[in-house]
């Protein structure tokens, strides 16, 4: 099975958990796992241009090439399945950090929220140009250290909105049956709506020692959170492949 | 030989102020105590009727302070599905004097707000804002962080405003008594239980229509206390021209209404005449006087047409300006122009700006070489 995985910096913690996710993941193990990341949102500039994402810009050339081995385009012919990992797709902490929003406006909101992300203008464009299943995979929630508390973490004020809700008012918006939602690992998430702090930690040790993040990166997660996401297609993967077959 | 009507303004006789006026040509019917700018932050409360003063001000450019603001994303065709933009935060309707000094006690926390909710079916009501959730919540715990959550924003409105307008609607409420249930004390509905929602209670739920005495001394009390949170607060009282939908008082529902809007004109006249803060602008009369000949009202003779709001919003600015010199409209253009003050901003997303912060990492974690 050939994979490709299309997003943004959250892609590092995917990169860097395979190898360990590896040793016990069939499918995974099997498959041929093709990475295009570029950072921040310069997936922006690309295009569908005959049948291929394309774009001029060239910082972002320069980073696919650098992420993917060496590919300056997607070329979706020969993939089997397509993820976008990232690209802004998180969940709904703006709608509902200090202020109430109930379930049912929540369920009416977020289909724009998804809509407005990089996400889904990549989904879109792919949409165009492959046959194969596309799943969207979204950030991983803020640490539960997270300092920035009136920011990501404010304690939500609709007990009725949690991680689940989210992720099935997402997959309502998904155009095709093939396609789905990878969520975030619930081994790593806590009942505050955030990511264990465990998974963030150590995240600064993939850099260059003398550039690490400090303390005060709280949105990647490290080749621990990489592994359970692997394990969470894993069992994804079962399912594409039952219906596959 | 004088006396003191040789002195008094033709508006002081009906025959040049009414009679020989078309009835779209009487004027001078208020003269405010204090300016209503377009800079004041006006709240509004109250009775249906309240709801098409915040529209009017909002439309002419006034700072309308919405304090509950609808998410950003929500359909514009949804959100007064969901009572946003209806009244200045998710109160629903605040019909009578003792249930504005309800909700002014629940923000103060001076008063317990009742763990009452409506089960109907597998969804939840709000005894207190029975329609301001559409179908009602999914949980009780949900319709309950609701309800918690405007308090406090109806608590910030009273303290972020210059103007608080308070439209009178009924004297005939239904309360919760506490002799007859015994946890807690009496609480006011907004609506008879049962009627919407909920299920009537001979023993539990009682009908009591409100004499004036109990009616002044209850908004005197609202407004007493709102002035602690927020001294400088004026008011703005008006009446609700809409007749009763039914009467619970035994009499025929057009003498209940007469009787009921009477006694509410006369405790907002009477607080506007004793108070400097407090003013009454008459859109009662303008809308039910007789030389109006109910040309205001819709087929049902109950609802309030659009010309007839409109025919009322417009007295009520033309008087600001006339008493005061403030622009009594500004152009649609102006009015697009400004920005209400607790508007949500459109920001741009956070995870964009993390995103750009750490894109090393991404890069580091690929190696330097492709």
């Amino acid at each position: 099975m050939k994979i490709g995985i299309i997003g943004n910096s959250h892609v590092a913690a995917l990169k860097l958990g395979l190898a360990e996710a590896m040793k016990s993941n069939n499918h995974v193990s099997s498959a041929d796992i093709t990475f295009f990341a570029i950072p921040g949102l310069r997936f922006g500039s690309f295009d569908v241009r005959d049948g291929k994402l394309k774009s001029d810009n060239r910082d972002a050339l320069k980073m696919l090439k650098r992420t993917s081995g060496g590919h300056d385009h997607i070329d979706p012919k020969g993939f089997d399945l397509f993820i976008l990992h990232g690209l802004e797709l998180q969940f709904v902490y703006r709608m509902v950090r200090n202020k109430f929003v109930s379930a049912q406006a929540a369920d009416l909101c977020m289909p724009d929220i998804f809509r407005s992300t990089l996400s889904f203008s990549v989904y879109q464009k792919l949409l165009t140009i492959t046959d194969s299943p596309i799943m969207l995979s979204p950030c991983p929630m803020k640490a539960d250290n997270a300092p920035h508390r009136g920011l990501f973490t404010t304690p939500m004020s609709n007990p009725v909105i949690d991680y689940d809700r989210f992720v099935r008012a997402l997959e309502r918006q998904l155009e095709r049956d093939i396609d789905g939602v990878i969520p975030q690992p619930a081994a790593s998430r806590t009942p505050n709506l955030t990511t264990k702090t465990e998974f963030s930690e150590g995240s600064a040790r993939l850099l260059r020692p003398s550039r690490i993040h400090e303390d005060d990166d709280f949105c990647h997660m490290n080749s621990d959170y990489g592994t359970l996401w692997w394990h969470e297609l894993e069992n994804k993967l079962d399912d594409i492949l039952a219906t596959a077959s | 030989m004088t006396h003191p009507y040789t002195s008094l303004p033709e508006k002081a006789f009906w025959k040049p102020a009414v009679a020989d006026q078309s009835p779209f040509d009487i004027d001078e019917l208020w003269q405010p105590k204090f300016a209503v700018n377009p800079e004041s932050a006006v709240v509004t409360f109250g009775s249906c009727f309240a709801q098409h003063i915040g529209r009017a001000l909002s439309a002419r450019g006034y700072n309308w302070l919405i304090t509950e603001q609808a998410p950003e994303t929500l359909p514009a065709d949804r959100i007064k599905d969901f009572n946003y933009e209806v009244f200045s935060c998710r109160t629903g309707n605040i019909y009578t004097a003792s249930l504005l000094e309800q909700w002014v006690d629940w923000a103060m926390g001076n008063r317990h707000i009742p763990n009452e909710v409506w089960q109907q079916d597998s969804r939840y009501i709000d005894p207190f804002r029975p329609r301001i959730e559409p179908n009602g919540f999914e949980t009780a715990d949900e319709l309950m962080c609701a309800r918690n959550y405007t308090v406090r924003r109806f608590k910030r409105a009273i303290k972020k405003a210059d103007v608080f307008v308070f439209t009178l609607g009924l004297t005939e409420s239904w309360f919760n008594i506490p002799g007859l249930h015994r946890a807690g004390k009496r609480y006011e509905y907004p609506m008879c239980p049962g009627t919407i929602a909920g299920t009537f209670s001979d023993e539990q739920h009682k009908f009591i229509n409100q004499p004036f005495q109990d009616i002044l001394k209850r908004l005197r009390s609202a407004i007493d206390k709102m002035r602690k949170m927020n001294p400088a607060l004026k008011f703005i009282l008006t009446v609700s021209p809409v007749p009763l939908t039914a009467t619970a008082s035994g009499n025929h529902v057009l003498t209940a209404t007469m009787e009921s809007k009477s006694i509410l004109r006369a405790v907002a006249g009477q607080l506007a005449r004793n108070h400097d803060h407090i003013d009454y602008f008459p859109s009662y009369e303008i809308i039910n006087a007789a030389p109006f000949q109910g040309m205001f009202f819709e087929t049902n003779k109950r609802n309030v047409t659009a010309q007839g709001v409109n025919f009322v919003m417009d007295q009520f600015f033309k008087a600001q300006t006339r008493t005061f010199g403030t622009p009594g409209e500004v152009t649609p253009l102006e009015a697009a122009r400004k920005k209400p003050k607790e508007k949500a901003k459109p920001a741009k997303t956070e995870e964009a700006a993390d995103d750009v912060v750490c894109e090393e990492e991404l890069l580091a974690a690929f190696g330097d070489k492709p």
